[in-house]
């Protein structure tokens, strides 16, 4: 394609009806193929083998849900993960100790009679054996 | 061999069907589609084999894409011309890097005795052929594209993701290169 004269300017009118005379006279004297039983059976193939298979979940157009993002703990790298973890229940010790939260010492009051009353029962048991021993 | 393509529906409702497991679904898409990628294929690769081939793995492309397609984004079209002149490229490219074929330019289909005049139009169809198998890739798919599938510009730019002016551009290269080769050859 050498001729560089005609690269550069627009066709005339002239060449352009020779040009689309001639693309026509290649569709006609060469069209294009015909689709062939073979290459519909192959293709009909490929169908039946991309097909949902049956049991397999139902395919569906609607946009997939977005994956769930990763969460905290699992976004700390391996080393930081049990250094975290250590700050997080030393901070929540701080907290408890500093605050004394109304659940806490709900939950603890229990223990702390059950203990107080243990307490009392073992000082009178050794009171017990004490008088025992003078009897002896 | 001729197919019944006919059937009332849009081109993404069959293939949402056929991602819902209908069969027959698959069966009127390869109908209404195949020709239409076969034709650019066959016009883009001058070969009938290859052209076979790309049809089938745009086709194999658009199976297992259907269970993602969404409606309304795109024309199951456009989507399908944009892949089989993408892997036309690629076959020509493949082709300029290993060398050129075996075979020249191909012969016509129909190479029936005939009078002279006839003998004239064959020699004028396979220089045309030479002259669009010499084209820069881009040019060679926007001149098939418009003149071969007879789509508008803005439908060649959504299959080659580019502006219609740049389509615009690629044709007016593309057709003056024709006609420059065709001109050349009569001079010769």
């Amino acid at each position: 394609m050498g001729d560089g004269m005609m690269n550069d300017r627009p066709l005339t009118g002239e060449e352009n009806a020779m040009l689309d005379a001639d693309l026509a006279l290649l569709s006609q004297s060469d069209p294009a193929p015909e689709i062939s039983g073979a290459l519909m059976a192959r293709i009909l193939g490929d169908a039946a083998d991309a097909a949902p298979r049956p049991g397999a979940a139902a395919p569906s157009s609607a946009r997939r849900p977005a994956s769930p993002k990763p969460g905290f703990w699992s976004s700390l790298g391996g080393f930081w993960q049990p250094v975290s973890a250590g700050f997080a229940a030393a901070a929540l010790g701080v907290w408890i100790g500093w605050a004394d939260p109304a659940g806490v010492t709900a939950y603890a009051n229990p223990f702390e009679t059950a203990t107080f009353a243990s307490d009392i029962a073992i000082d009178d048991l050794d009171e017990y054996a004490s008088l025992l021993d003078m009897e002896l | 061999m001729s197919f019944d393509a006919a059937t009332g529906e849009a081109d993404d409702v069959l293939l949402q069907r056929f991602a819902d497991g209908d069969q027959s679904a698959a069966r009127a898409l390869a109908l209404r589609l195949t020709p239409r990628v076969l034709a650019v294929a066959y016009r883009m690769l001058g070969d009938r084999a290859e052209a076979e081939d790309v049809a089938q793995e745009a086709m194999m492309r658009l199976w297992k894409i259907a269970p993602d397609w969404r409606e309304g984004e795109a024309q199951v079209t456009t989507w399908l011309h944009r892949v089989s002149s993408n892997l036309c490229i690629d076959r020509l490219r493949r082709r300029k890097r290993d060398g050129p074929p075996l075979e020249d330019v191909a012969e016509p289909s129909d190479p029936a005795p005939s009078p002279a005049a006839v003998m004239m139009a064959t020699d004028r169809a396979a220089a045309v052929r030479q002259a669009l198998d010499a084209l820069p890739d881009r040019q060679k798919q926007a001149v098939t594209l418009r003149h071969f599938e007879d789509l508008g510009n803005p439908e060649i730019a959504g299959i080659m993701e580019i502006s219609v002016e740049a389509v615009e551009s690629l044709l007016s290269r593309g057709r003056r290169a024709l006609a420059t080769a065709l001109r050349s050859r009569e001079d010769i």
